[in-house]
């Protein structure tokens, strides 16, 4: 009987914790329109993000707009419930982000909701902004003359494509930013139809509900579309730029976007292209760390990425560091060769499946259910800031069955295909040639 | 079901005392390396972090540069038995890490591996640390990758001006100049023989701290140890570390004709670390110049709309000399006004303190120091630290109590014994207007401080 009783014990046990998981992989992160939860339990916090598609095609508004909403919201009493704060500007989005414990979460929605009021700054506070974005820039790029450089490459590389816009500005451009524009970009942008909610951390699905009822969280009517992320590549070409400056770190710098011939879901093609990443800046064979680095000498490092802009566009990285003597023009016709030669011959089947077994850690242990929920959580918030609707767990872990060696090899020949594609000289000029 | 309910009841009471809570011991090796293990039941991972005493920096004729190179080069140059780039592959398919670090009294050795892995990561580690390779290829190449992004470095105005705070400090002494990597001609200097000797001298079998975390008994913690050192020769004498400190307040303007706007830098001698009263330390540093609610981002960004930040925290020279620091990067024609806005509100932050604050002050920590007994990797760092600091290892895992025991009283009293007045700190502002500061001592170059300065008693 005990033995029974036993049985029926652990049953309810393992049933229970099947079923809560069972309730994961089902469960949309979207639980009403423009609103995302991932639960992470027992985390005593609470993360609140409210994002915004940046829309904008003027060099530094959005950002200097960001700036002037993040005053606007302040209040005075912020300092007694939110542990965090910040707000930031991307190529794909404007977000705001408050974090307490898990009981101050109506306050926190209720700051968060004050972004889309009227913005209320005035023209002097908005004029002094200015300056301090300026700083900003200083602080940023404006003794970094490397940062200023890929600032121009991403311009010349993506253009005709928003995420173009430099999401700074020059300062030329930042002091020509005028506080009547902002009002109407944030009359455009900061409105409830285009509000995305992200809500993590430790609250049940039912208080989050309750919360939002409380504060009067204006739920828009319908979700909104993911607009972001349309790249469009019109033709290949070839442009080449020159930084010159005697105190920066020399680099040959390769940027290139690719089209392919058919969309893949995003994540499927992250987790793709990481692994050829990872396979192409490692000293095995069929890594280029071999030739350029270890068996040569014509880097002293390396950095080679290639991702996803969205389904049908992938961008490539690579950016070297010439060895000692060494001309920037050695180290471009070296990889250059070096990659071809690579595409070519494809990655070497035991190479690529020690790097597909390092790969294993890319997707967390769902044995390990906080793991779990931290990454998603980081995921679902990650992808609404790049504009993409985020999948279920299910979905994303069922991805791990689509990466294969023909795919990886397929991805690699592309590399080297036809592109658009800045090759860009950076560091004293007579490293270049 | 009554029988349903009292074993979930046992389960669940079994599960409750289950003991996964760290524990701490400290061991001798069979070779007499002393060491602690903090014992984390059903940890998959193991860390390792040594500190070996270094006084290279403070040798007259030691290379400055040379532990800075010889620490990149003992794990990217390869061993004998691995040549360079193997190790690193190797590494990787086990989910194995390997750093080696430097500062102005130690080097670091600091390694993070599955237990299952524990021989094969030992064996390298073991390798590269004994019997480096050195090879000149490979020091050539970190030499110059090194010079050129310490060339790059050394133009920004903040790093001017924290050039210019060290030969205030220090003068001319070896650790300033160890610091500040300000010898052109040493940049591209460093002897293979220089990395030898820091090698030799540095890199010895019995180190200073040892602290090792994971699921180990202790004698497989003992053998980790000692198969980790084995082959190193023993340390031949004891070190030296002496520095003339001057912390004279003074104010200093850096003319510098690049600058896009102004860095403002105050700095001002603390307490080591040693003499206790971290938390309160941490919680005075937040409050004035950590954040959007911090006293330095209100006066200086928000009342003033100067900076886009304004900062402040703590660094040291060396273990026994700290000092609190306050900085940001102006507007040129805010910096006089910025100047006697912080003074202002510095004052005024050493009459109030905290109060009223500490509840919130205190909820980040809490939350971090209850986080460091569920982490292998922040468990083995915190004790290594304590035990670095020369508090006791055990005092780990007591530190949540410790931080829930500091009341405001502590903290005022802390603010009032240990943090400078205003008119203590060094200022110095990086400026194309050398103007930007009336009755400031102005220079176009660091070798020009001593004049801004009283004569000291020795050269240093």
């Amino acid at each position: 009987m005990f033995v029974y009783a036993q049985f029926i014990a652990m049953f309810i046990l393992v049933l229970s914790i099947f079923g809560l998981s069972g309730c994961q992989e089902k469960q949309n992160p979207e639980i009403a329109p423009n609103i995302y939860y991932a639960p992470i339990n027992g985390s005593n916090a609470v993360s609140v993000h409210l994002i915004f598609e940046n829309t904008s095609d003027q060099p530094g508004l959005m950002h200097y707009l960001e700036h002037l909403v993040g005053h606007n919201i302040k209040g005075p009493n912020d300092r007694v419930f939110v542990q965090h704060a910040n707000a930031w500007t991307t190529r794909y989005s404007v977000g705001y982000w408050r974090s307490g414990k898990p009981d101050k979460l109506e306050q926190l929605l209720a700051s968060l909701r004050k972004t889309i009021e009227p913005l209320e700054v005035g023209e002097e506070y908005a004029l002094e902004e200015r300056g301090i974005v300026l700083n900003e820039y200083d602080f940023r790029l404006g003794n970094n003359y490397s940062a200023q450089a890929f600032e121009e490459i991403n311009a010349t590389l993506h253009a005709g494509n928003r995420i173009a816009t430099s999401v700074i500005g020059t300062p030329k451009q930042i002091n020509e930013l005028r506080y009547d524009d902002a009002v109407i970009l944030h009359q455009k942008s900061h409105v409830v139809q285009q509000a995305k909610l992200v809500v993590t951390g430790d609250v049940s699905l039912s208080q989050l509900r309750r919360a939002l009822e409380r504060v009067e969280w204006p739920v828009a009517s319908t979700s909104n579309q993911f607009g972001a992320g349309r790249y469009h590549l019109k033709k290949a070409f070839t442009q080449r730029l020159e930084f010159a400056d005697e105190n920066t770190v020399p680099r040959f710098v390769w940027q290139k976007v690719i089209a392919l011939d058919t969309p893949v879901e995003l994540e499927l093609l992250r987790a793709q292209t990481a692994l050829l990443s990872s396979i192409l800046e490692s000293n095995l064979p069929g890594g280029l760390a071999g030739p350029l680095r270890f068996d040569g000498t014509t880097t002293s490092g390396f950095s080679f990425q290639v991702f996803p802009l969205d389904e049908k566009h992938l961008q490539i990285n690579f950016s070297g560091k010439p060895d000692k003597g060494v001309k920037l023009v050695d180290v471009e016709a070296e990889f250059q060769a070096e990659l071809l030669k690579l595409a070519k011959q494809g990655i070497p089947p035991k190479t690529w499946q020690r790097l597909r077994k390092r790969f294993d850690d890319y997707w967390p242990d769902l044995e390990d259910q906080g793991n779990v929920e931290k990454w998603y959580a980081r995921y679902v918030t990650s992808s609404i800031y790049q504009q993409k609707e985020p999948k279920s767990v299910k979905k994303l872990l069922r991805m791990k069955n689509g990466i294969s060696q023909e795919e990886t090899n397929k991805y690699l020949k592309l590399l080297v295909g036809e592109g658009a594609q800045v090759i860009a000289f950076i560091g004293p000029e007579e490293v270049f040639r | 079901m009554k029988r349903i309910l009292y074993i979930l009841f046992s389960l669940s009471f079994l599960a409750a005392c289950s003991n996964n809570e760290p524990t701490i011991i400290e061991g001798e090796t069979a070779q007499g390396v002393r060491f602690y293990l903090v014992k984390k039941p059903e940890e998959k991972r193991v860390a390792i972090k040594i500190a070996w005493l270094s006084d290279w920096a403070y040798g007259e004729d030691n290379n400055p540069i040379a532990p800075y190179i010889g620490a990149q080069l003992l794990l990217a140059g390869g061993a004998v038995g691995f040549p360079a780039g193997v190790a690193g592959e190797k590494f990787a398919d086990w989910d194995s890490q390997g750093f080696i670090n430097t500062n102005s009294d130690y080097a670091f050795g600091e390694l993070y591996f599955e237990k299952a892995y524990l021989s094969e990561t030992i064996e390298i580690a073991q390798a590269h640390l004994h019997k480096p390779l050195f090879e000149e290829k490979w020091r050539a190449r970190i030499e110059d990758e090194f010079a050129k992004k310490i060339t790059e470095v050394k133009k920004q105005p903040i790093a001017k001006g924290f050039n210019v705070a060290r030969a205030i400090v220090m003068g001319d002494q070896p650790l300033r100049r160890y610091l500040s990597l300000d010898q052109q001609d040493l940049l591209n200097g460093v002897e293979r023989s220089d990395i030898v000797r820091w090698h030799e001298k540095t890199i010895v079998s019995d180190p200073h701290s040892v602290v090792i975390t994971g699921d180990l008994s202790e004698s497989e913690a003992e053998q980790a140890v000692d198969q980790l050192l084995a082959g190193l020769p023993k340390r031949q004498k004891s070190l030296s570390k002496i520095i003339e400190a001057n912390y004279e307040a003074t104010t200093i303007v850096l003319h510098e004709e690049s600058a896009a706007q102004s860095q403002l830098i105050f700095i001002a001698a603390m307490p080591p670390v040693h003499e206790g009263h971290a938390f309160a330390d941490i919680m005075l540093q937040r409050a004035l110049g950590y954040g959007e609610t911090s006293v330095l981002h209100k006066t200086v960004r928000e009342q003033l709309r100067a900076s886009y930040f304004f900062e402040a925290g703590f660094a040291q020279y060396n273990t026994n000399n700290r000092f609190l620091f306050m900085t940001g990067a102006v507007d040129d024609a805010k910096l006089e006004k910025s100047v006697a806005a912080i003074k202002a509100a510095y004052g005024e932050f050493k009459r109030v303190g905290t109060a009223g604050q500490l509840t919130e002050l205190k909820e980040p920590l809490i939350d971090s120091m209850k986080k460091i007994k569920e982490d292998y990797y922040h468990l083995n760092t915190t004790t290594f630290e304590n035990v670095l600091t020369g508090f006791k290892a055990s005092r780990v895992l007591n530190l949540l109590d410790e931080l829930n025991d500091v009341t405001q009283a502590d903290v005022q009293k802390r603010l009032e014994d240990a943090f400078p007045q205003f008119d203590d700190f060094i200022v110095i502002a990086v400026s194309k207007n050398p103007e930007a500061l009336p009755g400031a001592c102005v220079i176009a170059h660091v070798n020009e401080v001593e004049r801004c300065l009283a004569p000291r008693d020795k050269a240093i």
